[in-house]
Formats: structure tokens, sequence, C-alpha cells
């Protein structure tokens, strides 16, 4: 029994898609790839979630083209997380994406959340002012706590791969490079499994340290690699 | 003279016990054999899988910090020595206890990779080797008519005071995530919060992260402080104090932060030596004051008046000079004619 009138609670732990959804991803089936691979991450994560019984897993989605928007905001639980296909159009205003998600960890996050995981995704490069918005992103403490993935997707040149590392700003890990439709929901699946239980364990460390992921293992697409990008 | 009475509890995290990991927190304290000095410690190693030993780490830490004080205590005539000079106390017992931690650390960590077994192990620098011992302390002690309470980490801290008030101490660390001070950081020493405040019927909860985690905010905590602050003074055994703490902790664990939990309780309702019977209450809203020893503090007393004594004469010496030139002026120059000065003297009264 807790002591009388106590509220314990498990700690919350906040996912966050940063998506995409500008002209060129309609290139090559890309926005069709995106939408498939957002989808069969939620088995993962529903799994990923009941091996942290510790901690309580929100989804929140934002898709950004010439604008940005939330696709699934407030957060839900990844038990009732269901995934509505996003199209593609228009540019590509990743800043304004970061900037929506910046407002959502100033004023949403609960004080004894555990550090949240933040994954984007992008086949180009920034029409706005990124750095700005990451400059932000950077000075919110729980910005700055974040677990940050990033996967570019498309031909090596399409990506912009300074934005992709400057995102990653404090993670050991490179981003991730997805050729084809198999590696990407591979990577989105690895990114939302191995990167909610590394952030859930509630594991310290000494400050000024980076947040540990261990590099994805992933397996060769020698027969099907699906859509090429 | 009664012995303060000091009870802890520590239990594996619900994280911990699946991934087959050890307890890495550490508690421990002691009471010496008259009760005019105590110490109780709490340690939390680091549980990301960069701090392999935290467990070591911590323990070691604990053990370390309660031997010095041991030490100190045996080596002084008493803890009430007046002299002791509590700013400097606290900076140099922190920093004796981080040297034999690290000292021993290394120890620890060549006993376990001895030469020529593993290039690797010994490739590890010395900041590097540290690290895997990483731990947070948080500990509580007596002395002089003080007590000081140093932390260094994200643990938590209550003091409840005779009048059932309850404040929070030291709670600089409590930024968002996982990140925490340690002592195998660099200079350490920068980042020790120190809180000194009167031996006084106090009751003194510390406590790991791995509580306050599994709270919706502070204020909560509050109500634990509360709790067993009753439970203690209601004369409840030491046992079932005890087995209380062992159940609330096994349930923080299992239905909050799933971290490891480690509870330590300081209750000095019996302890009537060297209380002080006023005690501002300024400390309970402001958790930043630092109070001083009785003699720092007569010192202090005096010295304000012999400050205050000096500006009363500064202001009214030239007031006195003024009037009493003002007056006299004539009277100086008659005395000064008479005396065959004249000149002198109006030069003087020119001036």
């Amino acid at each position: 029994m807790p002591v009388p009138g106590l509220n314990v609670s498990k700690r919350q732990l906040n996912f966050y898609y940063l998506l995409d959804a500008s002209g060129s991803m309609t290139t090559n089936g890309r926005i069709q790839s995106l939408n498939q691979s957002v989808r069969q991450s939620i088995p993962g994560m529903l799994e990923a979630a009941s091996s942290q019984p510790n901690a309580v897993l929100k989804v929140h989605a934002l898709e950004f083209s010439s604008d940005a928007k939330w696709k699934t905001h407030p957060g839900v639980l990844v038990e009732d997380f269901n995934w509505n296909d996003i199209s593609a159009g228009g540019a590509t205003m990743m800043g304004k994406g970061i900037d929506l998600l910046c407002d959502d960890l100033e004023t949403n996050m609960p004080s004894r959340s555990l550090p949240p995981v933040i994954v984007l995704v992008s086949d180009g490069h920034p029409s706005d002012n990124f750095d700005r918005s990451l400059s932000r992103l950077q000075k919110t403490p729980w910005g700055l706590k974040s677990v940050r993935i990033a996967i570019g997707m498309g031909p090596e040149s399409e990506v912009d791969w300074g934005v992709m590392k400057r995102f990653m700003f404090n993670m050991e890990i490179e981003p991730l490079h997805a050729h084809n439709s198999t590696e990407l929901s591979n990577f989105i699946s690895w990114a939302s499994t191995v990167a909610v239980i590394s952030s859930s364990s509630g594991a310290t460390s000494p400050q000024t340290s980076s947040t540990y992921i261990p590099a994805p293992e992933l397996m060769q697409t020698v027969i099907d690699p699906g859509d090429v990008f | 003279m009664t012995k303060p009475l000091i009870l802890h509890s520590s239990v594996i995290g619900n994280t911990h016990i699946r991934k087959k990991l050890p307890n890495q927190d550490s508690a421990d304290s002691w009471i010496s054999p008259k009760g005019d000095a105590w110490i109780a410690v709490i340690a939390d190693g680091h549980g990301s899988s960069g701090h392999p030993y935290s467990d070591i780490g911590s323990k070691l830490a604990t053990k370390i910090t309660v031997n010095n004080y041991q030490s100190f205590y045996n080596n002084s005539t008493s803890t009430n020595t007046i002299g002791v000079d509590l700013i400097n106390f606290k900076h140099d017992f922190f920093l004796k206890i981080l040297n034999e931690w690290r000292r021993d650390c290394m120890l620890d960590y060549e006993s376990k990779h001895p030469q020529g077994t593993s290039k690797k192990a010994e490739l590890l620098s010395d900041s590097q080797i540290l690290r895997l011992y990483g731990s947070t302390i948080c500990y509580v002690y007596k002395l002089s008519d003080s007590i000081i309470i140093s932390t260094l980490g994200d643990s938590s801290v209550f003091v409840r005071n005779e009048s059932g008030l309850i404040s929070h101490l030291l709670f600089n660390d409590e930024s968002p995530g996982e990140s925490t001070n340690s002592l195998c950081q660099k200079n350490p020493e920068v980042d020790i919060e120190h809180q000194i405040i009167f031996d006084s019927n106090n009751f003194i909860l510390i406590s790991t992260d791995g509580i306050i985690k599994s709270l919706d905010n502070t204020n909560e905590f509050h109500k634990i402080a509360d709790y067993y602050y009753k439970l203690i003074s209601s004369s409840s055994s030491d046992s079932k104090i005890i087995n209380d703490l062992n159940e609330q902790l096994d349930y923080f664990s299992k239905n909050g932060s799933g971290d490891d939990c480690t509870a330590l309780l300081i209750y000095q309702g019996l302890s009537t030596i060297d209380s002080l019977k006023t005690k501002p209450e300024s400390f309970i809203t402001n958790p930043s004051v630092s109070f001083e020893p009785t003699l720092t503090r007569q010192k202090k007393t005096i010295i304000i008046g012999l400050s205050l004594l000096l500006l009363l004469l500064i202001l009214t010496i030239p007031l006195l000079i003024f009037q009493l030139t003002a007056i006299s002026k004539p009277r100086i120059l008659n005395l000064m004619k008479e005396m065959g000065t004249s000149k002198l003297a109006r030069k003087i009264c020119q001036k």
C-alpha cells in the first residue's frame, strides 16, 4: 500500500515523428513507403512499450511541407495509435516543423518525463531557416535531452546530410540512409523500438554525456529491396 | 542525551530486475556511541550501460564517507569543537571523500583487470575508468551545533522542522532528463551543493531519484515526509518502520519509475543536545539560505554592532565640528589675538 493520498505514476515517454511531406516525396513512391513504414512500426512500438512496464509511451506525429501541422496531437497512447496516410506536395519547411515540435516540448511535457524520442525523416534540403529552429530546439531543455534520429531517404546527393547531422547534435550515431523502402521500414522500426527502449530505461549518466543509442544492425536486402528511391 | 534515529532502506528497481542488473544504490550511516555525532549517506550509481561498475562506485562512496567522518570524530575531542570552520570543513571533507573514492575505484579496476590480461582494459585513461564507477552522492552529518547536508547529483533532500513545515533543499539538479552530476565527472567539487541548518528537532528525509521520478510533482514528496514523520514520532518500532519503508520503495519501483529506490530517514525529535531554542523560519521559504554556526553568528552580531556605532560617529562628528566651530570661531580668534598669533589665526579661519 502506498502512502495514503500519494499519486504514484509511471513516467511518460513521448515519441515524435517529424515527417517530410514536401513535393519531392512524390518521387519514386517515397511518400507511400513512408506511410507504409510508419504503419508497420506500430507493432514493434507496442512490443517495445510492453517491455518497459515503468514507462507510458505516447506517440505524436507532425508533417511539414509548405507549412507544418500536427498529424497526431496531443500524443496518444501507443495502444491507440493508428496511422492515416499523409500526402506530399509543396516546399520543405523543416524549420517550421521543428518550431512546432519545440512549442510542444516547451509547454506540454510533464516534468518527470523520460527523454523524448524524435525521429526525423526527410529526402531533401530545408526551404526555410532550419538552423534558427534547430538552435531553439537545442535551447529547449527537453530538446537538449532528447534522443534524435534522422533518416535520410533517396539518393545520396539529394539529402542534406549536413542538416541531418546537425539535427542529431550530441548523439553518438550518424544519420541513417534509406536507399529503398525496405531499408526505410527497417530504420523506422528500429528507431521506434531501440530508441524507445533506450530512452525508457531511465538510466542516469553524468552531465555532458551524449545519449548512447547502439547503431542499427540491419539485414542486407538481397532479394527484395522494395522501391528504390 | 538521546541518540538520533537513522533508518534506511534500498530496493532494486523493477527495470534492473528485468535486465538482471544489481541494485546500484547504496546507503550507510553511523552514530557515535554518545550520540553526539552522526552521519548518513546515500549514493546512486549511474544506470546506463557506460557505467557497469556503478554499483561498486556507489558502495565505495557511502563506505568512504562514513569512514572519513568516523576518523574525524575519533581524532577530535568532540564534534562540538567550536573552532571548526564549517565553510572550509565541508569543502575539505568532500575533497577527501572524492580523492579516496577515485583511488579505491582505480584499485578495484586494477584488481578486476590485472596487468597483462587485457590490452583494451589497459588502454583506458583514468577518467574513463572512473566513469565506469559513476555515482551520485548525498550525505548529512552533524558538526558542531549544525547539520551539514551535501549533495552531488539528483538526490532529494526534505527537511521537516518542529513546526511541521517541510522544505525541499538542494534541488538545483532537477533538470529534466537523465543526466546528473557525478563523482566521476571532471571537477565535481564545483557542482556539489551544501546546506547548513541548525541542529534542532528536525526530521530529514533523503532519497535517490527513483522515488521523485515516481511522483507527479515535488509536493507529493511532502506526503511521504509527513507520513514517516508521524510514523516515527508515534514511537513505532524500528523494524516496523523499516518494513513499511521497504514496502513503499518496492511499490515505487514496481508502479513508478522502475529505478532503484533508496530512502534514509533521520529523526532528531528525541535529541535534546545542543538544540537552539530560537530558529529563524526563513529557511522554510527560502531553501538557499544557509545557517551559520552560533559562534560565527555571534561574531557577526558584534561586527554589525560596531559598524553601526562607527557609522553613527561618522555622521555625528561633522555636525559636532560644525556646531563647535560656529560657536567658538570668534572665541578662538580672540584667544589667538591675545596670544599674538593674529596673522596665523586669520589664516586658519580663512581656510
